[in-house]
């Protein structure tokens, strides 16, 4: 019988803590064994799926509800999700010295025989390091003496496995659909057996796809601090085959997710209609890593619809990938699901659409009636920048697809613009002020005039990163004050009444490339970084740049390296071990091209 | 055109006093949703369910007395109403009674949020020194040889009983006088009590109970202050831990409206006025 916490305990901690409700379980939903049958079944392998961020932005997350589906269906495992506790609580359970527990059998994770974390993106690296020393196991894998619990990670931010290498037993890279449930078999034999060291289990794991087991390589360094070859110790593959679900409709979408208590980040039934973008923009790290572009079929994706929303109550619906409109049917889809008889009052959602002119009309099925807003990403300014990063969009066709919207009532209208972009120029810039006011002239000759009086654009500014897997994986980030000097440009040149601008830290922006970038020293920092006290650094009042800073200059890395820095064509990568199926020689001739 | 309206009492207790009324709400209406019954929306671009809800508590704490009315297009008895909605509903939040009326012209019944007068709320105290019956009588009761049990288990009415602790609580909390100067959250919680009880357990030593009815809106007549939870127990809890008293559990037991100066449940109030019509 494994360790937990009473009730009663809990209600203790929860005194004056914000939002008890995230920590008390029970929703509708929810799969985990009970502690009466894992005590029945000593056997039962007990897995953590940890999401490093608070309950309300980790329950939006589709990863661990898909794992937490698969392995609960087994009668021989047993999966609890877990989150990061906010400040308060985590006070609470530091003052009471209270290691931490999952959220249905409350069962403290040092008892658990796996713990999976899911790294969503770089800045969650310093919360899953905290959730570690909460847990009372040493964050650092090589520490670890006992076997269990194994710590993993997955997600998109491992596609790069380095930065978290230090911490990792193992990482899952690409779709874990199928690999969760041989990894789950592994453990179970291995236990059975009762026999062997930490290492034989690693090395099967390590056979499997997607699986790279970090002390199984080696990243032998130049004296100029480059790499100059990353080695496998022979038990480790030489490349790491990120795994691949071919077929999506082999695995159902889950259509009785867990159903929270309280109000999360993303509050509908969200249904996976594809994975991966055929689109292609060079930027763009989830259009590469999460090839080919495969379909979930139309005609099932209807019954689940349905079927989900009955079983949750939900009266929204998101339909999700990294490009809803480029799901073949997609008209059928939302006809299907919207027209049937017992939904009465269902709103859907379609986050990341790409609006041209077509799909404004679609845009106007799903917001019928109330109109929500619009958002446009043209990314650049200019022809030219779009050409480079190989947005495929024409400034005729956007302004084109503006106008429609303005035409058929909304006056809401969002639009997103990255700078410092490779080779962009003064002009480039002044481009972006150019095109806002297309857009609010635009607005001045389509809108009534009382329409037009309140019409407010949003206009949203991000810093380029370069990321691995990406044709600009080898530029450099612009340099802060540049990007400052840009963005005050802009700000001090577009007609402020007409205008509300957002601007993302480009200091954040920083850090996440040089973790993105990152290889082995990257991983100290990380740890340097969360002893100085970083956490939740995706939040904005928690990160601080001072902070990294320090951490970077105390271990003498210069974070310059995997920012500012020009990477030659011919420099070893260190992410160069992972095989995402997209050639590294394809990725230099779209880089060479985006040159031109 | 008549509505359909079901009003039903249910409980949340344990986890689910950690969730907030808006979360309540939102949970109510998806399990509404899931059972499949007709249900009556608004209109306009964005259709809510037309579902009203008593007064909410504060988090954390247990009621045993929730209140709700929800609108539906279809006719259904109150029990299959029941069975339905708990099927849905997790065992620590579910529907305990409920009786359907009919919202025509002549028979308007008002909103609960408007109905409610009265709220009840009962504390489980522990005394770490004295008897409850020392502190409550200012002498121990007599023991029923046969039994060996403690026989003061009826309520004790307040007034009655000139012991210690009750005084001290008169004294902090009664009806305040006319030139009584306190500070002002203090003469709010005075003029929000509307009665309190004391008894002891009678099963379990050191344990009484005490219980606090505050008003839940301004009445004309009472000129009182509204009973707010969190306000009243900051006072209390200093008031008891000075005493050496230990709070074991805080409910919410009852919900009422004041019908001809009587406190009666607000399901009560639609069956004997569905009767009258």
């Amino acid at each position: 019988m494994p360790n937990f916490l009473e009730f009663k305990m809990l209600e203790k901690l929860l005194k004056g803590v914000e939002k008890p409700g995230r920590y008390v379980n029970h929703e509708a939903g929810t799969k985990s064994k009970s502690l009466k049958y894992i005590d029945a079944h000593p056997g039962t392998i007990l897995a953590a799926l940890f999401f490093p961020d608070i309950y309300e932005v980790g329950m939006s997350n589709a990863g661990i509800e898909i794992l937490y589906d698969i392995i609960n269906k087994s009668p021989h495992y047993s999966a609890e999700r877990v989150f990061s506790p906010w400040v308060d609580f985590e006070e609470s359970l530091r003052k009471n010295k209270i290691l931490l527990f999952s959220l249905e059998n409350r069962i403290f994770l040092n008892n658990f025989d796996l713990i999976g974390f899911n790294a969503a993106h770089e800045m969650l690296y310093t919360n899953i390091l905290n959730a570690l020393d909460l847990s009372g196991i040493d964050h650092i894998s090589e520490k670890r003496n006992s076997i269990f619990p194994l710590v993993c990670a997955g997600g998109t931010s491992v596609f790069n496995p380095w930065p978290l290498s230090k911490f990792m037993d193992f990482m899952v890279i690409g779709d874990g659909e199928e690999v969760i449930s041989r990894i789950m078999e592994t453990i179970k034999d291995f236990k059975e057996k009762n026999t062997g060291q930490k290492k034989e289990l690693l090395k099967k794991l390590s056979a499997l796809d997607g699986v790279f087991v970090p002390q199984f390589y080696k990243i032998i360094y130049n004296s100029n601090s480059e790499i100059q070859s990353i080695k496998s110790s022979g038990e480790g593959k030489t490349v790491v085959k990120k795994a691949v679900l071919k077929d999506l409709d082999s695995f159902k979408i889950v259509c009785d997710p867990v159903i929270p208590n309280i109000r999360v980040v993303h509050d509908r039934f969200a249904v996976e209609i594809m994975r991966g973008c055929s689109r292609g923009c060079n930027f763009c790290q989830a259009g590469f890593i999460y090839r080919p572009v495969r379909q979930r079929k139309l005609k099932e994706l209807i019954g689940c619809s349905l079927e989900g929303l009955k079983n949750t109550g939900y009266d929204e619906i998101s339909f999700t990938s990294l490009s809803s409109s480029d799901y073949n049917g997609i008209f059928d889809l939302i006809y299907g699901v919207t027209t049937s008889k017992y939904l009465k009052r269902l709103s859907v959602s379609m986050p990341s659409m790409r609006l041209d002119s077509f799909n404004v009309q679609l845009a106007e099925l799903i917001q019928s009636g109330r109109k929500t807003g619009l958002t446009f990403a043209p990314e650049a300014g200019s022809q030219k920048m779009r050409d480079i990063i190989k947005k495929d969009i024409t400034e005729e066709e956007l302004m084109n697809s503006i106008k429609i919207a303005f035409t058929k009532g909304w006056d809401k209208i969002k639009l997103y613009f990255m700078i410092g972009l490779p080779y962009e120029t003064d002009e480039d810039i002044s481009s972006i002020v150019n095109l806002i006011y297309k857009v609010i002239d635009l607005a001045r000759a389509t809108l009534p005039k009382r329409s037009f009086g309140r019409v407010v654009l949003s206009v949203s500014i991000n810093a380029f990163c370069p990321k691995p897997f990406t044709p600009l994986q080898w530029c450099p980030q612009e340099d802060i004050s540049t990007l400052m000097k840009k963005f005050y440009f802009i700000e001090s040149n577009i007609p402020k009444r007409r205008v509300k601008l957002h601007w993302n830290s480009p200091e954040k922006s920083k850090i996440e490339c040089a973790m993105s970038r990152g290889d082995l020293r990257t991983a100290d920092v990380v740890e340097q970084a969360w002893k100085n006290g970083a956490k939740f650094d995706n939040w904005t009042d928690f990160f601080n740049f001072k902070t990294w800073q320090k951490s970077f200059t105390q271990l003498g890395v210069d974070m310059d390296l995997y920012t500012t820095r020009q990477y030659p064509e011919d420099e070893i990568l260190p992410w160069d071990i992972v095989d995402i199926g997209i050639k590294k020689e394809w990725f230099l001739k779209e880089y060479r091209k985006s040159k031109k | 055109m008549s509505v359909n309206t079901v009003r039903f009492k249910f409980f949340k207790k344990d986890e689910f006093k950690y969730l907030s009324h808006l979360d309540v709400l939102a949970l109510m209406e998806r399990a509404l949703m899931r059972t499949g019954i007709q249900l009556a929306c608004s209109s306009g671009f964005h259709p809510k369910l037309k579902l009203s809800f008593s007064n909410p508590i504060p988090l954390g704490v247990q009621s045993l007395a929730e209140y709700c009315d929800i609108e539906l297009l279809e006719e259904i008895s109150p029990e299959d109403f029941t069975v339905l909605i708990n099927s849905k509903l997790p065992d620590n939040l579910k529907v305990i009674q409920a009786l359907s009326f009919e919202k025509t012209p002549e028979n308007k019944i008002p909103s609960l949020m408007s109905a409610i007068d009265i709220v009840l709320y009962e504390y489980k105290l522990l005394f770490k020194k004295l008897l409850p019956e020392v502190l409550l009588n200012g002498k121990p009761s007599e023991k029923k040889s046969s039994e060996g049990k403690k026989t003061t288990g009826e309520s004790l009415s307040f007034d009655k009983f000139k012991s210690p602790f009750l005084k001290d609580f008169k004294e902090l909390f009664g009806p305040a006088g006319k030139n009584e100067e306190c500070e002002t959250d203090l003469l709010n919680v005075k003029n929000s009590i509307y009665n309190y009880e004391a008894a002891a357990s009678g099963l379990e030593e050191n344990i009484f109970f005490l219980k606090i009815s505050g008003y839940a809106k301004i009445l004309k007549q009472s000129n009182n202050s509204i009973f707010k939870f969190n306000v009243f127990n900051k006072y209390f809890e200093k008031f008891l831990k000075a005493a050496d008293i230990e709070i074991r559990q805080v409910q919410k037991t009852g919900t009422y409206i004041l019908k001809d100066n009587i406190l009666t449940d607000p399901i009560q109030v639609i069956s004997t006025k569905g009767s009258e019509v």
